[in-house]
């Protein structure tokens, strides 16, 4: 039987494990890295609907979380793949391109939603202080200026823009393809952090 | 040297300071690396918001009009 039959079989709600209280809190005797790193949420609670049956412990619960992980990562990449082949036959201001776009910030907004749904992020390793980011903030600051300044100033081809250069970078299907993919992996980036 | 290049040479120059702070943040981490400081800016809501709006933007702007 496998751990994840064995878990189903499992009454609900079951007795409270030893290493969460019966609000759900985690009480810090989760000893694998990833259930660490899902509960470290400084014992707040998390949204039952987010959480595995309380019979599902120790190496149990890590597969069923990790299997899940894993099934869930592997459809948003086939999803995505499909959404980056549709797009790079499409073109701009068409609605195949619209269709194809909005599918993908559709999917985006329903994963940010889900994650919000289950409760605040643990972090993974401690924030760099605003300091250290400083230097990305002016470099950022400089782009904005000099992209605006461009577009002010026109004729574009004399001052071309970065909306340029990435237009003319997807020119082709594949590579229309390929700026999609990875605008999409950004994306699924974002949702991740 | 044409407004054409000299656009050009600036674009350039931005590209080759991203990646000379990525590098500089690599090899002795008294910096933050990009990722690094997009993690930090979209860890507040605010800012989360801003960098999902951002997102979302520049794949409209890039792939649909």
């Amino acid at each position: 039987m496998t751990v994840r039959g064995m878990a189903a079989m499992s009454p609900s709600p079951g007795p409270v494990p030893p290493s969460r209280s019966a609000a759900g809190v985690a009480t810090g005797q989760d000893h694998h890295p990833l259930l660490r790193h899902r509960n470290g949420n400084g014992g707040m609670r998390r949204n039952p609907r987010c959480s595995l049956p309380a019979a599902a412990t120790g190496a149990a619960r890590w597969e069923i979380e990790h299997n899940a992980r894993v099934r869930r990562r592997l459809g948003l990449v086939g999803l995505g793949g499909a959404l980056a082949v549709a797009a790079s036959f499409t073109t701009p201001f068409t609605t195949g391109a619209e269709i194809a776009t909005a599918l993908a910030i559709g999917v985006f907004l329903a994963a940010e939603l889900a994650a919000a749904r289950c409760g605040p992020r643990a972090p993974r390793e401690a924030p760099p202080p605003w300091r250290a980011g400083a230097a990305w903030g002016a470099l950022a600051g400089t782009v904005l200026a000099f992209e605006l300044w461009n577009y002010f100033a026109g004729p574009r081809s004399a001052h071309p823009t970065l909306s340029y250069f990435v237009s003319a970078a997807a020119g082709q299907p594949w590579s229309r393809g390929l700026l999609f993919a990875a605008w999409l992996a950004l994306g699924g980036w974002l949702v991740s952090r | 040297m044409s407004d054409r290049l000299a656009t050009i040479v600036v674009w350039i120059a931005l590209a080759l300071i991203a990646v000379g702070l990525e590098a500089v943040a690599l090899a002795t981490r008294r910096l933050a690396g990009f990722g690094a400081a997009l993690s930090r800016l979209a860890r507040p809501p605010a800012g989360r918001l801003v960098v999902a709006l951002g997102w979302m933007w520049l794949g409209w702007h890039v792939f649909a009009r």
